[in-house]
């Protein structure tokens, strides 16, 4: 596929070398020389020098072709001009991100009005995320597939079902759900029957939509629901996340040292107690009687705040802590903090440009652990080489595993002996260097 | 320095190498040579123990090329590749181990020198073996693994810009293996066609084959002892010329045509006065060769008798373009012994050697579009001596060069001084004279093939003793590789680990 992205920023780049690892042409636009010079010789993608809302500058490119043109500078003004000016010269599918609360805290319809396909906010994605956490803490990421019947889980392990001896095959899963995954401490494994599950773990789940509710319990035992949260740092994450919450009729406190800000949000949120405090400050934290908080967030612009700040609460003694990490390297260490989970707004908007791609070529895609893997749907096609062979006897890519097939109105949990006809899909797991591999099997 | 990944990957060269080796035996079994044949087998299995040996030092490596190991691996394989396509030579007895070192370098590198003191009498098939060589180094052995392997991604990017010509070299296409892919289908298609067109002309498909390697990797091994002039054909030369001049220029040119820019080539500023350069410089050495500037002075000061041997135009315009685009292109075949010209043409070309093709093509030297830059750059300076607050960009073709690019030009241009300077010193040291020494180390820096003198285009280089054959096989791979990567090797800092 052909992909333009424009600003070769953070998440600009994150997006280029996640698309270029998975064989597309990318063409990444830059302003700056040296941020330029640094793309090229890092990635394998094309560069070009100049300012993304110019019409010059994209002509030049070659934007006209594009299949996917994604702007991710960091001015909202910028991306929303050049997505316009690049579908008005051709290209398929825009994508526009913007960081401020303008363009989509209204319901006005920009995307119609500027003929762009997405407006994604990373700040909006990523509050959405925490949300959905709070909602379901453990509950890592959900995904459905199959039109609404399958549901993929992850959940973060509280209470090993296997212990002593006990070992995988011995734990009583539901009927149609399986273990597609172990994710521990970045490594992913794919799980056989003597494998053993460790507090910790991050899980990922598979199965029917009815039964998926019942089989969180088993890795988690019963979860306290969340009444209280205090969020820390009142940017654009934590002003929508708290909106989000009063929605949900949850208490918030939300703590901002800015003054200024304070009194905006203030303004903007009626049920929310905003407190002018620095998080960071101990102090400050035992007097916001943090140990009756069920749910700690922190979401300030900056990296070690954010982790200071949630290692504090947890020691404070509020129940559950999420941190937002703006730098992905930091993400897996902060599990080793204590920190239950933690949200990296880049990766947020990069899964949802990467689902976009994917969608031509898979049904639906889910991104997990930083694109290592990557879950999919996939539509059999009749010439398929995996038809007619008992699962058992093909010989699949490394790091993949078929989870699902769905036939008809039937959801089948596959076993060795059985096997793949022409018009079903299938649900695979698979690492993203064996996607290629296994979409051969299923697809001509 | 990530030494397990550098030796897994030289070992698919070390493998590819004895693939390579594969057409020549069938030569050697269609001409009968015996000799050459086991010659050959040995040198195969040579190549696969050698491939073994590095797949099994470099398993469990570590998958991630950094800039430095890219450097390393470029320069080593070179280096490496030379040694094992020496192998051939080595078996069948006609040259031992040094002079065999050179001669394979000398063509992977294009350089197209030789040591071989009777070519004619030499097994075809190694002869064979010599164009191929020329033919994988032209475009670049690195270049065509990235274009067969898929995997090396960006790691290839970084390696693709060790090894291509030319300043700032960029990709075609957002995918390096894409662009790898591209240039050598070009490259393939323009063999096919010229050797065509060379069997129209009256070679045998042997003769063609050999012939079209070297001419389009800018090399100049011919299967003959007189080099083209053994043929003595208008229509083989001009074909052969236009090929020489398609190989130095800037691939990158022909692909911006594929796409439908019909007038990349003209417009091209590079281009344009590459063209210029063999315009010009033809018909001075043209004029020269009739006569007009040859006044050599007696050492007495008396005026040397003059007016013998001198060409008319047209003959002199045959000779005088050939020999100019040949030694432009750093290709170095000959129809006439330029050594015996006047003075003033025998130093045009030697300077001609020293600009050498167009960036980003298959050509030595330092690369017209270097010196484009180069002038450009000394002009701003220059204005600035008097205009002190003056700020202007450099450009070349409207494009502005980068004060970091224009940098490097100047140590390029530096870095070539220090190495002829240093070069010729060791050459005299081990009993060239001068003229020799110094048109030697010129000839291998730019991969061009025959210098002056004792070395000139009816000689060869067997005379030289081993110390000069090492030295100048090293120059050859810094020529071709454009100085910095194998220099830096050089760098104690290079190999420290912090």
């Amino acid at each position: 596929m052909n992909i333009f992205i424009a600003g070769g920023g953070r998440v600009g780049f994150h997006l280029a070398r996640l698309l270029s690892a998975e064989n597309h042409d990318v063409t990444v636009i830059e302003l700056d020389h040296n941020q330029m010079e640094q793309i090229d010789y890092a990635l394998d993608v094309s560069t070009v020098q100049g300012n993304a809302a110019s019409v010059l500058v994209l002509k030049g490119a070659g934007v006209a072709k594009a299949h996917l043109f994604v702007a991710l500078t960091g001015d909202d003004e910028i991306n929303l001009i050049a997505a316009t000016t690049a579908k008005g010269l051709g290209a398929k599918q825009v994508v526009a991100r913007v960081d401020g609360p303008l363009y989509i805290e209204s319901n006005f319809l920009y995307e119609t009005l500027l003929g762009v396909d997405f407006i994604l906010s990373p700040e909006y994605l990523t509050a959405q995320e925490i949300a959905n956490y709070i909602d379901s803490p453990g509950l890592v990421a959900m995904e459905d597939f199959g039109k609404g019947r399958v549901r993929m889980r992850q959940v973060r392990v509280k209470k090993s079902p296997t212990h002593g001896t006990r070992t995988l095959k011995d734990v009583h899963l539901p009927p149609g759900v399986l273990l597609a995954l172990i994710s521990r401490n970045g490594n992913v494994i794919i799980p056989r029957g003597d494998t053993k599950i460790e507090v910790k773990d991050l899980v990922t789940l598979v199965g029917q939509k009815e039964q998926m509710d019942n089989v969180q319990k088993l890795f988690q035992g019963t979860e306290p629901t969340i009444k209280s949260v205090v969020i820390a740092g009142g940017g654009t994450i934590g002003m929508h996340l708290a909106k989000i919450q009063e929605q949900r009729n949850r208490q918030v406190k939300l703590l901002e040292w800015n003054p200024k800000r304070c009194e905006e949000l203030a303004a903007a949120l009626e049920h929310t107690t905003v407190i002018c405090r620095d998080v960071t400050s101990r102090v400050a934290l035992e007097q916001e009687n943090l140990e009756d908080a069920d749910m700690f967030v922190s979401a300030t612009k900056d990296d070690e705040r954010n982790i200071m700040a949630a290692v504090l609460a947890k020691e404070v003694g509020a129940e559950q802590t999420v941190a937002v990490v703006h730098q992905p390297d930091f993400a897996p260490l902060v599990s080793r903090l204590g920190i239950d989970y933690a949200v990296t707004p880049r990766a947020s908007i990069s899964n949802r440009v990467l689902k976009l791609v994917h969608q031509k070529e898979v049904s639906s895609l889910s991104v997990l652990e930083e694109g290592q893997i990557e879950i999919l749907e996939l539509p059999v096609t009749g010439d398929a080489p995996i038809l007619g062979k008992q699962l058992k006897d093909v010989r699949f890519p490394k790091d993949s595993l078929v989870t699902t097939i769905l036939r008809g109105d039937h959801v089948i949990i596959p076993r060795g002996d059985d096997e793949i006809h022409s018009g079903d899909s299938v649900i695979v797991v698979s690492s993203s260097d064996s996607l290629e591999g296994v979409q051969k099997l299923f697809q001509r | 320095m990530n030494f397990r990944l550098i030796a897994q990957y030289l070992s698919y060269f070390a493998g590819a190498l004895a693939l390579a080796i594969l057409p020549s035996i069938l030569w050697a079994l269609y001409f009968g040579e015996w000799n050459a044949l086991s010659a050959f087998a040995w040198s195969v299995a040579t190549c696969l123990a050698v491939a073994g040996g590095l797949y099994a030092a470099g398993r469990g490596a570590y998958l991630q090329m950094q800039y430095r190991d890219a450097l390393a691996f470029v320069g080593a394989s070179w280096l490496m590749v030379a040694g094992l396509g020496a192998l051939p030579f080595v078996f069948e007895g006609v040259l031992d181990p040094v002079s065999a070192y050179f001669e394979s370098m000398s063509g992977f590198t294009t350089t197209g020198s030789t040591v071989l003191v009777d070519i004619e009498s030499t097994a075809k098939s190694l002869l064979f073996w010599r164009a191929t060589t020329q033919w994988l180094g032209g475009m670049g052995i690195v270049v065509l693994f990235i274009a067969v392997l898929p995997y090396l991604g960006a790691g290839g990017k970084q390696l693709f810009r060790s090894e291509s010509p030319g300043p700032n070299p960029r990709g075609l296409q957002p995918r390096i293996q894409d662009t790898a892919t591209f240039l050598y289908k070009l490259y393939l298609a323009m063999t096919l066609v010229l050797t065509v067109l060379l069997m129209i002309a009256g070679m045998d498909l042997y003769e063609a084959l050999c012939h079209t390697f070297a001419t389009l990797a800018t090399g100049g091994f011919s299967t003959r002892q007189a080099s083209i002039a053994a043929y003595d054909s208008v229509f083989m030369e001009l074909t052969i010329m236009c090929f020489m001049i398609a190989a130095g220029t800037n691939f990158a040119l022909y692909f911006a045509m594929a796409r439908g820019d019909w007038r990349a080539l003209t417009r091209d500023t590079e281009w344009r006065m590459y063209i210029a350069i063999l315009v010009v410089a033809s018909l001075l050495i043209t004029l020269n060769i009739m006569g007009f500037g040859d006044n050599p002075i007696d050492p007495s000061g008396m005026p040397v008798e003059e007016g013998a041997g001198y060409y008319g135009f047209w003959e002199g315009l045959r000779y005088a373009s050939f020999q100019t685009v040949s030694i432009l292109t750093t290709s170095g075949y000959a129809t006439a012994d330029y050594d015996a010209w006047p003075y003033f043409s025998r130093m045009l070309l030697v300077v001609l050697m020293c600009v050498g093709g167009c960036a980003g093509s298959t050509s030595g030297g330092i690369k017209v579009v270097r010196f484009v830059i180069l002038l450009k750059s000394i002009w701003y300076r220059l204005e600035l001596t008097f205009r002190p607050k003056l700020v202007r960009a450099v450009r070349v073709a409207g494009e502005r060069i980068e004060e970091d690019v224009q940098r490097t030009i100047f140590t390029h241009f530096a870095l070539f001084g220090l190495w002829l300077a240093a070069g010729s010193l060791l050459m005299s040291w081990i009993g060239l004279p001068f003229e020799e020494a110094v048109t030697s180390v010129i000839a291998m820096l730019n991969n061009i093939g025959p210098g002056l003198g004792l070395l000139g285009p009816v000689h060869d280089y067997s005379a030289v003793p081993d110390v000069g054959k090492l030295f100048l096989s090293l120059c050859m791979a810094l020529g071709r590789l454009e100085l910095f990567t194998i220099t830096v090797f050089l760098l104690p800092a290079f190999w420290k680990k912090t």
